[in-house]
């Protein structure tokens, strides 16, 4: 027996010196210390030694065990040396730089049309589209500007002929949708509109987007509801809202809607010209006459309205201090969002 | 509208600060700002006096102006201005003085030191006033800030009174809003004319031949014994407000319309035409065609029968409404004025005023409508101070032509409708309190006491309220007046009140029900023959009030005239009892749910529920109400499968490096002139910003072009791309144009990843980026050989879906990128939305794929260099089911190929649907190949 160990600790010699890889040492000790293992074998045999013996060969198998162990440990760390300074051969400049793949860019005019249609689809809005080139109608005179009214004179109007107009509003898609749909309705409408301004902070083009809920129980608090959402959503929960009184012939309540500033937290700033309000929206209650007009009963329906202004939420959200950069088409603006 | 605190407080007594009294305003509609340091005058302006006035020794424009500015310290500025002279007091600007952004600094001008600015009212920000230097009182001390004189800037507000509300565009309007808002009394206007004994009406006739463009027309005469300067507190209230101090008439005319919101002229009366009676007479008419008159800026202006003038004897003397004439112009001899306070029609004063390009205070005003209640009080006001100020005399008596009924708007307020209306309930008695505060009349409503206040009126038959007010009815004007209170049309007469009515049971009676019976003479129609005579009002505890000519008698079965012919109470069973008697009416369910309402004078912007609901809102606070989401049945959702479309290709143009570009939807004739565009299908502006943006694009590819154009400058590559509306003229000027959405692309410079092209890089880009397009919108796009005018005609395409056009690709022609002044060669697309939406594939669909392997083979072919690829791919295919792509994986021209040749490396691979292929029956295919392109287009193999 005495033989047969010393015969194991040569061909475990043997055996560890071949090993190469981690999966051949882990062979290599199941060969002898597994459960079936050659050593583990001899070490269950001695137990049915004579006393005399018992102890000789016990101590010689378990010596050889602590052996058997203890080169299988070194050979693992070295194998695990070997493979890592393997690797370091292959090491390569991370700092360099990285596959150039093409990056390309969404104006942010879209990117924040975008995010609101995605907060009002929550709220079970629908998205409808009007014509850019309108009509006196659907552009004022359903909306209450009659002609020769002097809220006309808040909107300077880019005209084709007396009866056809750029749209300066995107409120005409209320109209038209009211006239092509029956309540209930929520829809938001996105588009272009047109002015007859240009100076630092005016554009003879810029965005809107319109809004109209028309129901048997539309109530002004739904409006606030719906606009405290939105607000909250687009520029975080921190934000505080005010709703002032204001005049919009299309709507009765109107109002204009500030959110707190968050440039300086309401203490004053350039931004919010000192007021720590900023204004974002204007809103209210559909006129009795904008639901006639559009073919809905007003002694049974209510609805509310509101308009955005795209570039000003861009604007504020970006961080962009000029209106004119949206249509300036500057890569050096537009790559940056 | 500037508001000087100061004089708000002559109205209504509040305690707030300014800024508190600013944010009150603001949170209840009157939007406003506090004109603050900046605006307000420069403690560095001081006054100046003017010792010598000497030309300056360069410029014969220019002026140098010895100033003094304290006992002992004298300075020279250089001034242009020509309307000074010596010993005048001036504004002078020191250095450091600041107006806005704009700094004052010691310059020279023209070889001459400044050490400061001389200012007009315009620089001070006093007046729009811009020509020559303000001219200060000669009592001015020297040395003195201006801003401690003209204590202007910070006690002010300026407000901006939106279009519905011009009772705001006075003081007074602006003290109601405040008293509301404080919960104050405004205070009444006190003042007592004291007329003299001469006639106006001896004086001065008038005669309003537009009586539906003036409705009302009001003139006092009133004599003064000098026109100097108006009192200081009087100048320093204009000019706190904006407006320019000019003489005591003047200034009154002013002052009242800045007070009360009543525009007012004033008439020199000698200037007038009188006849021999030395009386004169004022006409209100439309002008002439052509009819000129001078206004009193100096401006001859020509007018048409569509403009009001008013008009003396002989000449107009006025625009109505607009600005009074040079001809009848107060001066400093003026000794004796005719008042003008009228009502013009709004529209016609808008048009006239727009037309002749002349905005005043006045027709801003008139523009928005005068209460013509207004009228009277205004020329009173204004005559009083003229007495006080001027030493005046107010001749006897208001000349007033007035063509158009006062009366008074009542509407029903329903508080559980504005409960369903607010999300809220506000207290009944909250809405009268406000309601009362903006000058409202408001109580809840009821009907029996409402009844009650007119027994004993006389009975007048064919009463109204035109012709007989509150002070005799006959039946159904008083059942119908009853019912106006509360802003319920029911009808006129009892037989429409009887047909507008629902049908109530006399067991279930309420008060404000209606009984009617034939009664006398009664009014017929085709539904009652027999006609509906008489109605009454039932007021509840059996009693019914009617206003009665006629008494039923039981003897004759006939009616007789009563004796006491009046509003009276009876039982109601007289009614009942009548045989005659043809049942009762009701008109609202809950008439307790009223409070009636009666809009003062001054707010013509109120006619509906609706707009006492924002008024009560608004003074309640837009803030107080709470925030809910809309309740009820949920909308079907309804997308637009553009948006889905034109996310999906942006996304895909976004993902391999394009940019996204918004140009304007309008260009300039040069574009259209610089590519081959056709003018006739655009759209043209009437009135353009300016020429580059005067038409609608018809095209989107004119503005990708400039925007290359401008940054070729920065980036050696550009990948744009726009999606936006294109507008094509129907050619008729009264009917909208076609809109059709667009997406267009360009590329200057850049690599083309994949097949390395020498030539035409630009296309190929554009070319793949569309394929990429085509992919994620589910559908084949094919390139056959452009035909569009302004494309290379060698490299570039026509793009078609299912054998229909969807737009084209290709090289700018040379020529045109150097119209545009582009210097390397770029590639373009434009492709029309509307098409591919009509035909492309909804959803995307899986198609099964094999499961078994599949074998990828190259093969390498020198081909003549002109064969398309088109061509090579259709020869390469074996036509077999074996056969899964056949992909072109790499051209290449090296010299090495020989003269005119070229290399293709084509992949083609393998796959069978049911089966692992065999080796051999790949080589079987890839033989028939290579035969097919050595026999068909000379190629041979590439070893």
């Amino acid at each position: 027996m005495k033989q047969e160990i010393e015969g194991l600790r040569e061909s475990f010699r043997s055996d560890l010196a071949k090993a190469r890889e981690e999966r051949e040492l882990e062979a290599t000790r199941v060969k002898y210390l597994g459960r079936k293992g050659l050593l583990t074998l001899i070490l269950k045999k001695i137990s049915d030694l004579p006393l005399d013996q018992k102890k000789e060969i016990g101590s010689l198998a378990n010596s050889l065990k602590k052996e058997i162990t203890a080169l299988l440990n070194k050979k693992k760390k070295d194998l695990e040396s070997l493979k890592v300074s393997n690797l370091q051969k292959e090491a390569i400049d991370i700092t360099a730089p990285g596959s150039k793949f093409p990056l390309g860019h969404l104006h942010p005019v879209t990117q924040v049309f975008d995010d609101i249609i995605e907060i009002f689809k929550r709220l079970g809005f629908s998205v409808a589209e009007g014509p850019e080139v309108e009509s006196d109608w659907y552009n004022f005179q359903a909306l209450n500007f009659p002609k020769d009214h002097p809220a006309r004179d808040t909107q300077d109007t880019l005209f084709v002929s007396e009866e056809i107009v750029l749209r300066t509003q995107t409120s005409p898609v209320q109209i038209r949708y009211m006239e092509e749909n029956k309540p209930p309705i929520r829809v938001v409408a996105p588009g272009r509109t047109y002015r007859r301004d240009s100076d630092v902070t005016h554009t003879p083009m810029f965005h809107q987007l319109e809004g109209l809920a028309v129901s048997t129980d539309i109530r002004f608090s739904d409006l606030k509801g719906t606009l405290e959402y939105f607000v909250h959503e687009f520029f975080g929960s921190e934000r505080k809202l005010r709703f002032r009184p204001h005049f919009f012939p299309f709507t009765e309540p109107s109002a204009e809607v500030d959110i707190s500033c968050g440039i300086c937290n309401s203490k004053g700033c350039r931004v919010c010209k000192f007021s720590g309000w900023i204004e974002v929206l204007g809103a209210g209650m559909v006129h009795p006459q904008v639901l006639k007009n559009g073919g809905i009963d007003p002694k049974v329906y209510r609805g509310f309205a509101f308009g955005l202004g795209i570039e000003r939420l861009a604007m504020l959200k970006y961080n962009i201090d000029d209106l004119r950069l949206f249509f300036e088409n500057d890569l050096r603006f537009l790559k940056q969002f | 509208m500037r508001i000087p605190i100061n004089w708000l407080k002559e109205y209504v007594d509040f305690k707030l600060t300014t800024g508190e009294l600013s944010d009150k305003l603001t949170m209840s509609g009157t939007e406003n700002e506090i004109l603050s340091e900046a605006t307000a005058i420069d403690p560095n302006v001081i006054v100046a006096e003017i010792l010598e006035i000497k030309p300056h020794p360069n410029a014969d424009k220019l002026r140098v102006v010895r100033v003094r500015i304290s006992d002992k310290e004298e300075k020279e500025i250089v001034c242009g201005a020509a309307n000074i002279e010596a010993g005048q007091k001036v504004p002078l600007a020191l250095p450091g003085a600041k107006f806005g952004e704009f700094e004052i600094e010691e310059t020279e001008i023209r070889g001459v030191k400044s050490p400061g600015m001389l200012c007009s009212e315009k620089e001070l920000g006093i007046s729009d006033h811009a020509e020559g230097i303000m001219i200060l009182e000669p009592d001015s001390p020297v040395g003195e800030s201006l801003a401690n004189i003209l204590r202007g800037g910070k006690n002010v507000l300026e407000a901006e009174i939106t279009p519905n509300r011009g009772d705001c565009l006075s003081i007074i309007g602006v003290a109601r809003e405040v008293a509301a808002v404080t919960g104050k009394r405004i205070k009444d206007l006190e003042f007592r004319i004291k007329e003299s004994k001469e006639r106006a009406e001896d004086f001065l006739n008038i005669k309003v031949e537009e009586k539906e463009l003036c409705p009302r027309y009001v003139a006092r005469v009133v004599k003064i014994k000098n026109n100097g300067k108006s009192p200081k507190w009087m100048q320093e209230r204009l000019i706190e407000s904006g407006i320019r101090p000019i003489s005591m008439v003047v200034d009154v005319t002013n002052y009242v319309m800045l007070e009360m919101g009543q525009p007012l002229h004033a008439f020199d009366f000698d200037k007038l035409t009188v006849n021999s009676k030395q009386k004169t007479e004022i006409i209100v008419r439309r002008a002439k065609d052509n009819e000129i008159i001078k206004t009193l800026d100096g401006i001859e202006r020509k007018l048409t029968k569509d403009d009001l003038v008013i008009a003396d004897l002989k000449q107009a003397i006025a625009v109505a409404g607009v600005m009074g004439g040079a001809n009848t112009e107060v001066d400093e001899n003026t000794k004796m004025v005719i008042l003008e306070s009228a009502a013009f029609d709004k529209v016609s004063v808008r048009k006239t005023a727009q037309k002749l390009n002349l905005r005043s205070e006045a027709s801003n005003r008139f523009e928005k409508g005068i209460p013509i209640s207004l009228n009277e009080m205004a020329i009173d006001r204004a005559a009083w101070l003229l007495a006080e100020i001027a030493g005046g005399e107010v001749m006897s008596g208001r000349l007033d032509v007035l063509s158009k009924w006062i009366w008074v708007q009542h509407i029903g307020f329903r508080i559980s409708n504005f409960e369903k209306f607010l999300g809220e309930r506000v207290e009944e008695k909250r809405i009268v309190e406000i309601l009362k505060s903006l000058g409202f009349e408001a109580e809840k409503f009821d009907i029996k006491k409402e009844a009650k206040k007119h027994l004993g009126k006389p009975y007048i038959y064919g009463a109204s309220f035109r012709t007989h007010g509150t002070n005799a009815f006959d039946c159904s004007y008083f059942t119908d007046y009853i019912y106006s209170l509360i802003g319920l049309n029911i009808g006129h007469t009892a037989l429409d009140q009887f047909e507008n009515g629902k049908e109530v049971k006399e067991k279930d009676l309420k008060p404000g029900d209606l009984l009617f019976y034939i009664g006398h003479n009664p009014r017929k129609s085709k539904k009652y023959p027999k006609g509906v005579g008489h109605v009454g009002l039932y007021i509840g505890g059996g009693e019914i009030v009617d206003s009665v000519k006629f008494e039923y008698d039981e003897k004759t079965k006939t009616y007789k005239e009563k004796g006491h012919q009046a509003v009276h109470e009876q039982p109601v069973e007289i009614f009942m009892e009548n045989p005659e008697f043809l049942g009762a009416r009701r008109y609202y369910d809950d008439l307790d749910d009223f409070i009636a309402v009666a809009v003062p004078w001054w707010r013509l912007d109120v006619t509906l529920e609706e707009d006492l609901y924002e008024e009560v809102t608004r003074i309640y606070g837009y803030n107080k109400v709470k925030s809910t989401l809309p309740i009820g049945e949920l909308p079907k959702p309804k997308d637009l499968e553009k948006l889905s479309l034109v996310k999906k290709i942006r996304e895909v143009l976004k993902g391999i490096g394009f940019a996204e570009t918004y140009n304007y939807s309008f260009i300039g004739e040069d574009s259209f002139k610089a590519l081959d565009l056709d003018l006739k299908d655009a759209v043209k502006i009437q009135n353009p910003i300016a020429k580059d943006l005067e038409y609608m694009r018809t095209l989107l590819l004119p503005s990708l072009l400039l925007d290359i154009q401008k940054n070729q400058g920065n980036f050696e590559a550009i990948k744009i791309f726009e999606i936006a509306q294109i507008y094509l003229s129907k050619g008729k000027i009264d009917s909208l144009p076609e809109e059709i959405p667009h997406l267009a692309g360009a590329i200057l410079g850049g690599e083309s990843p994949g097949i390395n092209y020498k030539e035409g890089k630009e296309f190929y880009q554009i070319k793949g980026a569309i394929q990429n397009i085509a992919k994620e919108i589910l559908d084949k796009i094919d390139f056959v050989p452009g035909t569009n005018k302004n494309l290379h005609p060698f490299r570039s395409a026509d793009l078609l879906i299912k054998g229909k056009k969807i737009g084209f690709i290709g090289e700018v022609k040379p020529d045109i990128l150097r119209k545009f002044d582009i210097k390397k060669r770029t590639a373009i697309f434009e492709i029309d939305l509307s098409t591919i939406l009509e035909i492309v594939g909804k959803e995307k669909r899986f198609v099964p794929f094999s499961r078994y392997p599949s074998i990828s083979r190259d093969l390498a072919f020198v081909i003549g260099k002109n064969v398309q690829v088109k061509d090579i791919l259709s020869v390469v295919d074996p036509k077999s089911d074996l056969v899964q792509n056949i992909s072109i994986k790499d051209i290449y021209f090296g010299k090495e190929m020989g003269e005119n040749k070229k290399s293709v490396l084509i992949n083609i691979i393998y796959q069978g649907k049911d089966r692992t292929l065999e080796e051999k029956e790949i080589e079987n295919i890839e033989k028939k190949v290579i035969e097919n392109v050595s026999q068909k287009l000379q190629g041979t193999l590439r070893d």
